[in-house]
């Protein structure tokens, strides 16, 4: 049975009687690359706060590694990022993953020059942090993480500030952690192209709820191009378009049926259902990205 | 919380801002040693422990350190990291109090050494004078350290900075403007109680159980405080 890493049940939180959680249920399993899609101030970052400790949920439960109680002790193996990195200014790159080498106490400073080459700043380790680019900061706050080999990564927004060189390294960097360490990354992202070629688990929350986990196998399935067809009868529907002689197609429990070729016979199909008395109530082509499979979910053009 | 202290320890190795700080200590330093009417390295001590330098600099540092903690985040990292909220206080509480430490000592040996130097320790350098000086020392320092943990707490309090640090060296001008210019009380309790002079029972207990309801309370304040505190 696959290890549940992280599990919510019920999770709210609210602000002076607001909710910025609401009952969120959620799941993630070993060897997931699970991307975290909202808008801002849908709640994504709230929730990775109550993760990792930085607030108290109103209600609710959280349970990390299998376990409820005792989170601090399974916050141990966890690294994260939560909005921008946390960093001393004053001290030198390598200073500061000294301090965090030492405060979780991982033994030997080999690690703090493995992680520096790892996110590509072994060359700029004896300089301030404070004298950084934003995506250099990035990547130190990622070292960080990295440092003490965690089981779990948490990355809210780690983009930002990265140009696409950063972001294709950082992309790869992670797909390369959760192949060869099997750690687990939960990810959060504005750019959602970006997290469509990382992440193999979604989750889409919306106005504080979780309005949708899939996998990205179903949400491929979800995605991919095809005529929607509601009818009454999917028995003589589907008798009646293999007769226009369509082959790829499924029927699914909601009487729907998904044809997945002849998108330009969408108007012969529908013409030969309604001649053998199937009523039609919805007939349409499907088939999105993932930016456009979210702002579906939300029902509206919101700012993603 | 071992490895969290040795992790506060060594900031406060590298960090610049205990050194610029002191430096500060060292301009007020200056500026005293010029103004004070003293003839000996001994009544320099004595005014020196009297004096509202170090509170100052502690309120400046307190501010800076703690309140910088936050504004960075870097005391999320802390709590993210699996530590609990009280070992985080606990350590950030040590290495403030190590900080304040240094400081006062800094703001004493800063005046005191360049008018021993000049003008003599102005007393036979006796054993019971080693003695008094070093516990009047420990003493005076304990005292300094009972009303820095309010500014710690402050700092906890208000999370920022700018704000922080500007509160904290209101407080202590505040202190300042409502004492009678004499110097603090307890810099004065502390050398009697080491013996330099004869002072009345009562001030000293009444001065030693301040201290402690002091340094009680904002520990205390600090804890309940931070216990449950959302960190943005």
């Amino acid at each position: 049975m696959i290890e549940t890493v992280i599990s919510t049940e019920g999770l709210c939180k609210s602000y002076k009687g607001s909710f910025a959680l609401d009952h969120v249920n959620m799941e993630v399993k070993r060897g997931d690359i699970y991307g975290f899609v909202g808008e801002n101030g849908a709640g994504k970052t709230t929730l990775i706060r109550l993760l990792t400790g930085l607030s108290f949920p109103t209600s609710g439960e959280i349970s990390l590694f299998g376990e409820r109680l005792n989170l601090k002790k399974h916050r141990k193996r966890i690294g994260a990022i939560v909005e921008n990195p946390m960093l001393y200014p004053n001290l030198t790159a390598r200073q500061n993953l000294e301090v965090e080498r030492i405060q979780r106490g991982v033994p030997g400073k080999g690690c703090i020059d493995e992680v520096l080459e790892l996110v590509n700043l072994k060359e700029t380790g004896n300089k301030k942090a404070k004298h950084f680019s934003l995506g250099m900061k990035q990547r130190l706050g990622i070292a960080g993480a990295l440092l003490t080999s965690p089981e779990l990564l948490i990355l809210d927004e780690p983009t930002n500030g990265l140009d696409p060189i950063g972001i294709v390294e950082l992309r790869e960097l992670l797909l390369k952690l959760s192949h060869e360490r099997n750690i687990v990354v939960l990810i959060s992202s504005h750019i959602l192209g970006e997290l469509y070629q990382l992440a193999n688990c979604y989750g889409f929350i919306h106005q504080g709820k979780m309005l949708e986990q899939m996998t990205a196998k179903e949400l491929d399935e979800k995605n991919k191009k095809h005529i929607s067809l509601k009818v009454d009868d999917t028995a003589k529907a589907v008798a009646v378009i293999e007769n226009v002689k369509v082959s790829q197609y499924e029927v699914y429990p909601d009487n729907e049926i998904k044809i997945y070729c002849h998108f330009d016979q969408i108007g012969t199909i529908n013409r030969r259902l309604i001649m053998n008395d199937v009523t039609i109530f919805e007939s349409t082509i499907r088939g999105d990205n993932l930016e456009n499979y979210y702002r579906r979910l939300i029902g509206g053009q919101q700012n993603v | 919380m071992f490895n969290l202290l040795k992790s506060e320890l060594y900031k406060l190795k590298y960090d610049k801002l205990l050194l610029i700080i002191s430096g500060m200590i060292l301009l007020f330093g200056m500026n005293n040693f010029f103004l004070q009417n003293v003839t000996s390295g001994h009544m320099a001590f004595v005014q020196n422990t009297k004096d509202y330098v170090a509170l100052f600099a502690s309120a400046a540092y307190a501010g800076m350190s703690i309140g910088g903690d936050f504004s960075k985040r870097t005391i999320h990292k802390l709590v993210m990291a699996g530590h609990s909220r009280i070992a985080v206080l606990i350590s950030k509480l040590i290495s403030y109090f190590i900080g304040c430490t240094i400081l006062y000592l800094l703001s004493l040996v800063i005046v005191t050494i360049p008018y021993t130097i000049a003008m003599g320790w102005g007393a036979a350098f006796t054993a019971s004078e080693i003695g008094m000086t070093a516990s009047t020392i420990f003493i005076s320092l304990l005292f300094h350290l009972c009303t820095a943990g309010i500014l710690f707490f402050i700092a906890f309090c208000i999370k920022e900075t700018g704000i922080s640090t500007a509160v904290c060296l209101f407080v202590i001008l505040v202190v300042v403007l409502a004492s009678d210019n004499a110097g603090t009380t307890d810099g004065a309790v502390a050398y009697a109680i080491s013996g330099g002079t004869a002072i009345a029972q009562q001030l000293i207990i009444q001065t030693c159980i301040f201290a402690a309801m002091k340094l009680f309370s904002s520990v205390l304040g600090t804890y309940i405080t931070f216990r449950k505190a959302e960190l943005k």
